[in-house]
């Protein structure tokens, strides 16, 4: 009854640490087990339906299900149940996998640090005497839930680094794909052109097992990547990859930030040395727009977000405040002042963005900033982003790299109590600035712990070619291999 | 550009082929309110009653007040209309609920319909055809690739808190309707009558309908059937108003367009049509629009009238006394019978129009366009020319009157066609000898319109309704003008045919056998037999015998020429209407004209 051990041994675990409040939901154990204990049937059975049959997956709580409330941390939809799963979802539990729970997480994704929670901060576990380290966010639920052992694996989403920060800062992987691989349908939406389901585990493997289970083309999302897409930039890409010969390692020098904690810029330096080592080679590339990013993602995700929030009236489901307009007229009013304060900042800010006086100067300058960003990645990838081209001579070839590596966040995890004394939310945007350039281009992007000491670990991230993840996951792996944790 | 690439939807000739060129016509229901709304709310009934009561009484009084208005002749006055019709479609425009008239409240909703969380958009294509036959019939460009925006705005009907609409690139742009002098009579005032006036169509756009709220005195229910079903909005240039019918002229325009191309199909009376009215006025001879106001949500051609009106008066009143017209949002206030305020410039609402970050662009490929301009039916200007021209004889109002007929219903004309041609085949070279004024076309229109609509309208059924087959009434037709029934029977025979029994199979020839309704061939002397009979009758209360001493003493006096044998005749015709009504018309009207002289030549 070997995988029913491990159920039991993620319960305890997920009781244990219930004061880390990594989830808002819980499945109930006979549930559970029953479960688990049909997987394990099957697989004795030899009718295993996948490598992740009755493996624990934790959803971060912005993914729809119907067996468990889905509240994006918000007081609005602290009741809201889904009539339908999310296709991610829907095709994990095809492949059986098991649902244990939902997870914590920054309102409605927006947060890094998971702590704009209408259900309370989430924390790391504390280390002998100091306080609580921040868990990174907005899937701060779900790398903590891998962190300490409630799951197997965990669902969470990306949109300028939600996967990526809090698997840095708790020591995780986090995957976030190609934008338009894993379907949204079901996911509650921040910023749609932004918006990815990423993958949080302890090791690649249990990654990417998920994320073969899950992956597809969705005919209820209009992003998803089309099966014939899908083929023709797989097929392009497989014709020109470097075979039988060392890969080209690039190293963004704009992240090489002032800001980096020496221990970040260490790590990184001694990551490159490892593949270097490993005979390939390592260059320095520039990504000269990358300065603009965050600004552009601050101004293009909240624009977003003030149109998908606009829903949120409490008419048709979720909470609604007993006077539910202004004496001034203003409807629903009252009952969207229940938003957190950084949901409510980020609506303002981009209802303020789309307005007619501010839309040529914000939205729409951040809009081709954003494409200058994406320009600048394909201007020192070997191959080109075949999304937008067919053409393989768009790529810098030879002079070209196969993908980029950097860290993920500017230190470790900072102290709760410190994010919660910093003057301006503003300071936490900052976190997001090695993570936003790769969502704004929408191309595959990695973090993977990179043992620091004995017992500390940094976040590096390795980043492709759309739709390259087959490379990245060859470079993470041996990143893994050579500078990982060691495996359980 | 951005690394995401949502679907196109993409629209070619294999699109053309495989989605239904022709879409099913929704089936209207039979009873009509008067109001907009088709469901009558069964809860506190007596608020609703108290408001369909003031509906009538303030209708009645602008009526009386339209009558007298004329625009003041020191303005000119400008019109803008932004139309919004359902489209012809049977499915949402962004899911795969069904769109609806009647059905019951909240029975047709997608999760995106009613914006549930994690819920996402899927363009129907099916909705797409319609919209380009619109532009198409409207003379616009169709644009080759056109995108959605998002436009915000917070309303309870409105779910998602926006509207999917096209407000950076639309469908169609630079289109025109023209209207004529068989539009509206003001065309021929301009001198230019023969050329018709051109209203330009700025842009054609799609976009997602609102839910539908039924109010009453403490809550108001959301229907959200309506919600997403796919609409166009026609945005028209401004153009001079010549009077208020001028702009209800062209929105009657805009709708038979629409209708003929089976773009949009549900009527006004079904909220199927709606509009908005931008209206400024500025003195005459001069050349700088006025300041505008626009009129929301005008829900009937007598509706659009009655609020430029009003605003005009208003506009012209603020002006008279030296005030300045302020740029605002009105609305129609049915008690009141004015426009109302609101909103002004500073409470106008800013949209913030974001391009739609789920939905991929339009793209239609060449030439399909061409391909559904082609295969487009004859707008109303084609078909009206031919109804009245040599093959149907149709007179102006007639063919109007059909092709208006239940708003626009598109399957009259056909049916009208069919008619005739089955009667002109039937006749065979009869036909052609058609006297001036007595054309089958016309026969056949008066049948339709009078007989037929009299019949319909009396039993309140629509025309889709109508339980005549073209060849029922073909043949009803060709027994009447083979003489081998009479006009009266022909009625008679329609209104029975009319309210079908299902045990009725039987043909008209069957019906006109067996019941002994075909005009018998009466000897000349049977014919004389009744006259005699019918002059010399005592059974109407001695009346028979007061006219015939009338003509009697009309014989005798001295009186001559023309007055005289123009009040015997009259008198005589007395007796010839007593025959005709006892063989029930189964004689012709001459035969028992001859008999009567005949016989009154020999009694007096």
């Amino acid at each position: 009854m070997v995988l029913l051990e491990v159920a039991k041994k993620s319960l305890l675990a997920a009781e244990k640490h219930l004061a880390l409040n990594a989830l808002i939901s819980v499945q109930s154990r006979p549930e559970l087990f029953s479960q688990v204990q049909a997987s394990q049937e099957r697989i004795s059975a030899g009718e295993s339906k996948s490598p992740i049959d009755g493996q624990l997956i934790a959803v971060k709580d912005n993914i729809c299900t119907t067996d468990f409330p889905t509240t994006c941390a918000s007081k609005l939809l602290e009741q809201y149940i889904s009539p339908f799963d999310a296709t991610v979802v829907r095709k994990a539990k095809e492949a059986g996998a098991v649902i244990m729970g939902k997870t914590n997480m920054d309102e409605f994704g927006m947060g890094s640090h998971s702590m704009y929670s209408h259900f309370g901060s989430v924390m790391q576990p504390a280390e002998d005497g100091q306080p609580a380290r921040s868990a990174g966010g907005s899937s701060g639920g779900s790398a903590v839930a891998v962190a300490t052992g409630m799951c197997h694996a965990a669902l969470g989403t990306d949109t300028g680094g939600s996967v990526r920060l809090p698997a840095a800062y708790c020591g995780v992987v986090g995957f976030k794909p190609s934008y338009g691989m894993l379907s949204r349908w079901g996911v509650i939406a921040y910023a749609n052109s932004l918006d990815t389901v990423g993958i949080l585990g302890r090791r690649i493997s249990s990654v990417q097992k998920l994320y073969d289970a899950i992956n597809g083309y969705d005919d209820n999302d209009p992003t998803s990547i089309t099966p014939q897409t899908r083929e023709r930039v797989q097929d392009r890409l497989s014709r020109n990859r470097r075979r039988g010969q060392g890969l080209t390692i690039g190293y963004p020098e704009e992240f090489n930030l002032v800001e980096l904690d020496d221990s970040v810029r260490n790590t990184w330096e001694k990551t490159l040395a490892h593949l270097n080592l490993q005979s390939h080679k390592v260059v320095p590339v520039s990504l000269p727009h990358t300065k603009h990013a965050l600004s552009a993602y601050y101004v293009l995700a909240p624009a977003e977000a003030s149109s998908n929030l606009a829903k949120y009236d409490g008419v048709r489901y979720g909470y609604r405040d007993p006077a539910d307009r202004l004496q001034d007229g203003l409807l629903f009013s009252p009952t969207r002042a229940n938003f957190g304060a950084e949901v409510r900042r980020r609506i303002i800010a981009g209802a303020y963005s789309l307005s007619s006086e501010a839309i040529d100067n914000y939205f729409l300058k951040a809009q081709s900033a954003r494409r200058i960003i994406q320009r600048d990645f394909s201007n020192v990838f070997a191959q080109p982003n075949y999304l937008i081209t067919d053409t393989p001579e768009e790529g810098r070839g030879g002079e070209g790299v196969d993908v980029l590596i950097a860290p993920c966040a500017l230190s470790k995890a900072p102290f709760l109590e410190d994010v919660k004394m910093q003057k301006s939310p503003l300071d936490s945007y900052v976190n997001d600035v090695l993570t936003v350039p790769a969502s704004l281009a929408g191309i595959p992007a990695i973090c993977l712990p990179v043992m620091h000491g004995e017992n500390d670990s940094v976040g590096m991230q390795v980043m492709a070619q759309y739709g390259d993840e087959e490379t990245m996951w060859e470079v993470a792996k041996l990143i893994e291999e050579g500078l990982g944790p060691k495996a359980d | 550009m951005p690394p995401r690439t949502p679907t196109m939807a993409y629209i070619c000739h294999t699109c053309l082929r495989t989605l239904h060129l022709r879409l099913p016509h929704p089936s209207i229901p039979l009873r009509k309110l008067t109001t907009t709304t088709t469901t009558t709310p069964d809860f506190e009934t007596g608020t609703f009653r108290k408001d369909l009561k003031s509906t009538l009484k303030s209708e009645h009084k602008s009526r009386q007040s339209l009558k007298h208005s004329a625009f003041p002749p020191a303005y000119t006055i400008t019109c803008g209309l932004e139309i919004h019709a359902q489209l012809n479609s049977p499915q949402k425009l962004f899911s795969r609920s069904d769109t609806s008239i009647s059905a019951p409240p909240n029975s047709h909703i997608a999760p995106f319909d009613a914006a549930l969380p994690g819920s996402q958009p899927r363009f129907n294509k099916s909705a797409l055809l319609p919209a380009i036959r619109a532009a198409v019939a409207l003379g616009c460009r169709v644009n080759a690739v056109s995108r959605f925006d998002r436009k915000h705005y917070f309303y309870w009907d409105q779910p998602a808190g926006y509207q999917i609409t096209q407000f950076y690139s639309a469908l169609g742009n630079d289109g025109c309707v023209v209207l004529y002098a068989h539009d509206t009579p003001l065309v021929g005032s301009g001198g230019n009558g023969g050329e018709g006036v051109k209203v330009g169509i700025r842009q054609v756009q799609l976009e997602q309908d609102t839910g539908k709220t039924i109010a009453s005195a403490n809550v108001s229910l959301v229907d959200l059937n309506r919600v997403g079903a796919g609409l166009i909005e026609i945005i028209t240039d401004p153009f001079d108003l010549p009077g208020v019918e001028f702009a209800s002229a062209v929105v009657k325009k805009l709708q038979a367009t629409l209708r003929a191309v089976e773009a949009c199909v549900v009527g006004m009376e079904w909220g199927g049509l709606r509009a908005d009215v931008n209206v400024s006025i500025r003195p005459k001879g001069t050349d700088a629009l006025g300041q505008r106001c626009e009129i929301k949500n005008l829900s009937s051609l007598k509706l659009v009238e009655e609020a430029i009106t009003a605003e005009v008066a208003r506009q012209v009143g603020i002006l008279e006394n030296g005030g300045v017209v302020e740029s605002e949002t009105r609305g129609w206030d049915v008690e009141k019978g004015t426009t109302k305020r609101l909103r002004g410039k500073e409470g106008e609402v800013d949209y913030r129009y974001m391009p739609d970050p789920d939905l991929g662009p339009v793209v239609i490929a060449p030439g399909v366009v061409e391909s559904v301009k082609n295969g487009l039916p004859p707008l109303p200007d084609e078909v009206l020319a031919q109804l009245t021209g040599v093959g149907y004889h149709l007179s102006v109002k007639d063919a109007q009157t059909l092709m208006m007929w239940d708003e626009g219903e598109a399957r009259v004309i056909p049916y009208y066609k069919d008619v005739v041609e089955k009667v002109t085949t039937a006749l065979g070279p009869a036909a052609q000898k058609q006297k001036k004024g007595k054309e089958i076309g016309k026969i056949v229109g008066n049948w339709l319109i009078h007989e037929l609509g009299g019949t319909l309208t009396t039993r309140t059924l629509s025309w889709s309704q109508n339980p005549l087959s073209p060849t029922t009434l073909a043949s009803l037709l060709t027994h009447l003008l083979t003489n081998r029934i009479t006009s009266a029977t022909a009625k008679s025979l329609l209104s029975t045919l009319a309210s079908p029994s299902p045990s009725e199979t039987r043909t008209i020839e069957q019906i006109i056998e067996q019941e002994n309704l075909a005009i018998k061939p009466l000897s000349e002397e049977e014919l004389e037999g009744i006259v005699r009979r019918t002059v010399a009758s005592d059974d109407d209360g001695g009346r028979s015998a007061g006219v015939l001493a009338q003509i009697r003493a009309l014989e005798g006096g001295d009186g001559a020429g023309k007055g005289r044998e123009k009040k015997r005749k009259g008198l005589a015709s007395f007796f010839v209407g007593k025959v005709m009504k006892e063989l029930a018309g189964r004689v012709k009207a001459e035969r028992v004209e001859g008999a009567v002289e005949k016989v009154l030549k020999e009694v007096v």
